[in-house]
Formats: structure tokens, C-alpha cells, sequence
């Protein structure tokens, strides 16, 4: 089983990661000769579309590098996803703190984002990422197989009620797109069990997906979302990514209602402060 | 694969009609019709339904199975797996409950009626080996299933007028078998409540048992006051402490939250139950004793939504 997860970087990161897992990819950038971070402008890119944040990263994996892979994923420079596959009696040595965040996980009953600007921790993630050894990629590859859709601790709010608490301005925005992805929704899913959005969002992009999945969600909201860009040039910063956070739910519901041993699950992940992660 | 999961018929269960027939993976359990064979004890501490059922999979079931699962009937698991056109068209309204937890997946339960409750269980025996083979591939991937643990306000309620106290039961259990390695933060932590309805991977499952067993008979045997309905609460903390401890140990554990159907009356009760009697429901739940609450008023407030039994038979 092929796996890469792409931590997605706006710039050229020190703490780049080049594992069998992990792949710092950047947007927009040339990278030296001696990094080992991918760029987007190797290939087919929407590099220039900065409202499309990590959508710019997973439009490049879904140009030019889907036929490499089983399973791809994404996760953000400073929002990284919590799956260690050491036991807990070999990794509260090395890293106590990451000992206690795992308690905390476990603790918590459900996913959780754990907040904190703890340098140290950080540091001790990537490099306890560069340091698994080949076993601890079989078994996050292992853990992954099992499930087809992987992601960070969703938002249980309607969509549109979501999107108004971040863009309080855009809700008209919002009514007059959403036309346009049902319209792509039936197209894709000619059986469709939901009408988009769902009664729950995605949150951040970040999640870990079979390719299959991953190319047909894509195919569904990529198009339109490049589309609603060259159609409202004044839209707000950031909007496209906000608007595809919200709609994984319903692409979920959907996989569930048509299969359902579909295995989706919320991952834990830290979120470090930016100046943890400098 | 094989995999047995109990569904315990409690009284409460019966107050809705008779159960359906079970089918390839699921049995049901009349709680007190079991041969136990203890020499050694007196085993009528173990007659809670939670742990009469697992002390009889323990015995009969773990070497045979390679995942072993437990629920109440009045509230089982939400285990479906018929194909969605077959079931939109033979039971519509668990075609809607489907769209619902698809929706709300993160939701420990789903509150549904008798006849859906009923409707679930003949969809349950009318199972064919294609759809057992769907849950039988969906289940491979996974180690435990449980629902998502969720604050419940009777548990507080249990946890606030339990005697002995927690920390004794505590004390005791972390002398006992895989509890020694379970650190005291894991007993701590605020309690969650799922039910006692989960499957577990048997080589999962054997160590808490065996450390649940021990603790059980050391409890009857310090505090003989501790009766079978307190330790059925303490069953569902210890399995809550473990089943922490092992995502802890483990970070790649897989874990499937799914929920389970709860039937409740549209309407909270305006009458007892028929065979209500104060005295035996204050027995039956002592956390409710110890508060000085009557049973009566108690019952009607809170204990129908939060499923006590009011009768041993």
C-alpha cells in the first residue's frame, strides 16, 4: 500500500519532512537544490489562487501525482495529525510530552485539536516523524488501510450556519454558489442519498483519503470552486477554502448511505502557535 | 472471522413485545438462566445482566470467537449493514434512521420508538451471508466498537451517591490483574458513560475480563455490602478506565463509534409502571437510596429516560 501525506507549507520550512510517509509540500515557491520540500510549480498548479489555501496543494497531488499513490492525505505546516504507532512504554521516553498529549487523545473520548505553542513538542514531533523506522510505517500504513477516509475533528454544526459564524459577510455568497455544487453533486453521484451540505462541515482540509475517494470529491468540488474564483474576484480571502471545509460532510453521508461498512474516523491533531513552529 | 454478540433481554426489553429470532451473529441472553458452576464463590454478585453476560462468554464463547460483543437488547448497538436500496424498501424507516446517524454520527445514541426497536431486530434476523459478509469485512477493520462515550448526567449521578466511594473501588481494582499497569489518571478522569454495549477483539477483551473478575470477587469479598447493581455500574467505569488505557498504550488503536437505538417514550410517563414497587426500585438502585430521594417522584423525573429497572422479573 503507497501512502503520502502532504504537510502543506506557504513557505520554504527548515522543518521539512521527506519520509516514506510524510512530504513537505509548498505553494507557489521554488525550493533550493539541496531541499527536500516538493513545490506545486513542479507541475499543473493553481499556485497564483491564494484564496484557495491547502486547496492549492491538493489541486497539485490531484494533477500530477494521484497515480502513485493508494491513499493521500494533507495536513497543514503547523496543524499536524497525532498517529504514532510506537507503544506508549517506548515513546514516553523520548518524548514525555508527547506521552501526555497521547493520555490527553485517549482521554478525550472523540478527536480532538490540541492547542498549544509548545516549541519543544513540536521539535519532538517532526523528528520523531523522521525517525520511524520502517515497522512504524507499516503500521500507520496498516492503521490507514482500514479506514477509507480519515480526517481532522469535524465541526457538528450545519454548513451554512458555520460558514456565516467565518464570513458573517458572505452569507448571500454562500446561497448563491451552493446551486452550483449541487448542480456538480448530481453529475457525480447520479444516485445521490443527500442534498450538499450536510448537517455537519469538515474542518481545515485535513484529511487522509483513498485515492479513488479522493480524485471523485475532488472532481466535484474542484471544477466549480475554479470556476466561483474567476466569477467573484472580490470574494474574501480565503473563501474557497472555507466553502470546501463544509462540504466533506455531505460527500461522506454520501459514501456512508452507499456502502455502509465505509470506514471514516476524526483524527486527534495539535495545532501549534506560529511562533512554536518558527 | 467469527464473532458472537449478546443481546441481553431485560425486563425492560420484554415490556415492548416479544424479542425477534436472533440470527448468524447475534444471540440474546436471558439474564438468570445460567448454569455458572463457581465452586469457589458466591456468585450472586455477578448477577447484574452486564456481567452474567460476559462471565458466560467468558466461559463458553472466548475461545471460539475471534470478536465477542455485548448490548442490551432495549438498547442495541446500531449494527447495519443491508445495502441501502433492499433496506429503503423492506424497512423505510431505518432507511431514514440511517440517513439520520449518517448525519449525526457523532451522537452516542438515537432515540427511536418500540416499533422501530422491533423493526431493527427482524432486519437483524433477516440477515443473509452477503450482508453478514459486509459486517464481517467492515469488523476486520476494526478492534473495538463501542458508542462515542459521552458525559451522562446519570452517571454523575451514580458516581456522586456510590458507597463505598470511587476511590475505594479504585484502590482495589489496581491490585487486580491488567488494572496493576493502569495508571491512576485513567481512574480519575470524569466519567463517561456508553451502556455496556461494545464488541471487542477477543485477545482484547480476555485481559479486562480477567482483571474485572478478580477485582469483583475482591470487592464482594472486602466490602460484602456491594451488591450486583453496583457492581454492574462499576463494570461499565472499569471497561470506560480500560478501553482509555488501551487507546493510551496504543495510539493505532481502531476504534468504531457507532451508535445505539434508545426507545423511549415520546412522552415522559404520567403513571408507574404496573408493578412498580418503591422499595424494590430503591434496592435495584441504590445510588437513588443513598441520595434519600423516593423512589416514586425519582422514577418519574428522571429514572425512565435513564433506563432503570424497577423489577427483577
Amino acid at each position: 500500500m503507497t501512502l503520502k501525506i502532504f504537510s502543506c507549507h506557504h513557505v520554504v520550512t527548515s522543518h521539512e519532512l521527506s519520509t516514506a510517509i510524510y512530504q513537505s509540500l509548498v505553494s507557489g515557491r521554488e525550493v533550493p537544490a539541496d531541499s527536500q520540500t516538493w513545490t506545486d510549480i513542479a507541475g499543473e498548479n493553481i499556485s497564483t489562487r491564494e484564496k484557495f489555501s491547502e486547496l492549492r496543494h491538493q489541486f497539485y497531488v490531484w494533477k500530477n501525482l494521484l497515480n502513485d499513490y493508494d491513499y493521500v492525505g494533507f495536513e497543514h505546516y503547523r496543524r499536524l495529525f497525532c498517529l504514532d504507532p510506537r507503544p506508549i512504554n517506548t515513546a514516553l521516553p523520548i518524548s514525555p510530552e508527547m506521552a501526555t498529549s497521547r493520555a490527553r487523545f485517549a482521554l478525550a473520548g472523540s478527536a480532538m485539536d490540541l492547542e498549544t505553542d509548545s516549541a519543544k513538542l513540536f521539535q519532538d514531533v517532526i523528528r520523531t516523524r523522521r525517525h520511524f523506522t520502517d515497522a512504524d510505517h507499516e503500521k500507520i500504513s496498516a492503521y490507514i488501510k482500514d479506514h477509507d477516509i480519515l480526517f481532522a475533528k469535524p465541526i457538528m454544526q450545519p454548513a451554512r450556519d458555520n460558514f456565516v459564524g467565518s464570513h458573517s459577510h458572505s452569507l448571500e455568497l454562500w446561497d448563491e454558489i451552493m446551486p452550483a455544487f449541487k448542480q456538480s453533486w448530481h453529475k457525480i453521484f447520479p444516485t445521490s442519498f443527500v442534498e450538499p451540505p450536510a448537517a455537519w462541515s469538515g474542518y481545515l482540509n485535513m484529511y487522509i483519503m483513498r485515492t479513488e475517494f479522493f480524485y471523485e470529491y475532488m472532481s466535484w468540488i474542484m471544477p466549480v470552486l475554479l470556476e466561483l474564483d474567476d466569477h467573484y474576484p472580490a470574494a474574501a480571502a480565503r473563501v474557497w477554502g472555507h466553502v470546501a471545509e463544509r462540504l466533506l460532510g455531505a460527500y461522506i453521508v454520501q459514501k456512508t448511505m452507499e456502502r455502509p461498512s465505509f470506514r471514516f474516523k476524526a483524527l486527534p491533531h495539535f495545532t501549534f502557535g506560529r511562533a512554536a513552529c518558527a | 472471522m467469527r464473532v458472537h454478540v449478546f443481546s441481553t433481554v431485560s425486563s425492560r426489553r420484554r415490556s415492548f413485545g416479544p424479542a425477534q429470532v436472533s440470527n448468524l451473529f447475534t444471540s440474546f441472553f436471558y439474564p438468570g438462566q445460567i448454569d455458572y458452576q463457581l465452586s469457589d464463590t458466591d456468585h450472586s454478585i455477578l448477577a447484574a445482566p452486564n456481567v452474567e453476560q460476559l462471565y458466560y462468554a467468558m466461559q463458553s464463547f472466548i475461545n471460539d470467537n475471534d470478536y465477542l460483543g455485548f448490548e442490551d437488547a432495549a438498547a442495541p448497538l446500531f449494527i447495519d449493514f443491508v445495502p441501502s436500496p433492499r433496506l429503503s424498501l423492506e424497512f423505510p424507516t431505518l432507511f431514514e434512521l440511517r440517513k439520520t446517524v449518517a448525519n449525526q454520527w457523532h451522537r452516542p445514541f438515537h432515540t427511536v420508538t418500540s416499533r422501530d426497536l422491533i423493526d431493527y431486530e427482524i432486519m437483524r434476523s433477516r440477515c443473509d451471508e452477503a450482508d453478514l459478509g459486509e459486517f464481517h469485512r467492515w469488523l476486520a477493520r476494526v478492534d473495538v466498537v463501542m458508542p462515542f462515550p459521552t458525559y451522562g448526567l446519570a452517571d454523575n449521578f451514580r458516581m456522586a451517591h456510590l458507597k463505598p466511594g470511587w476511590e475505594v473501588f479504585t484502590f482495589i481494582a489496581r491490585q487486580c490483574g491488567v488494572f496493576k499497569h493502569i495508571s491512576e489518571t485513567f481512574f480519575g478522569v470524569e466519567f463517561w458513560s456508553f451502556s455496556s454495549a461494545f464488541i471487542l477483539r477477543s485477545d482484547l477483551l480476555q485481559p479486562f475480563a480477567d482483571g474485572f473478575f478478580e477485582a469483583a470477587l475482591m470487592f464482594h469479598r472486602l466490602r460484602p455490602e456491594i451488591d450486583c447493581y453496583d457492581l454492574s455500574f462499576i463494570f461499565q467505569r472499569l471497561l470506560s478506565v480500560y478501553l482509555d488505557y488501551l487507546l493510551y498504550k496504543n495510539d493505532l488503536l481502531k476504534v468504531a463509534n457507532i451508535p445505539v437505538l434508545h426507545c423511549l417514550p415520546s412522552e415522559p410517563p404520567s403513571v408507574l409502571p404496573v408493578d412498580f414497587n418503591a422499595d424494590t426500585y430503591l434496592r435495584l438502585n441504590r445510588d437513588v437510596f443513598n441520595a434519600g430521594m423516593p423512589g416514586a417522584s425519582h422514577y418519574l423525573s428522571a429514572g425512565w429516560r435513564e433506563d432503570r429497572i424497577w423489577s427483577l422479573t
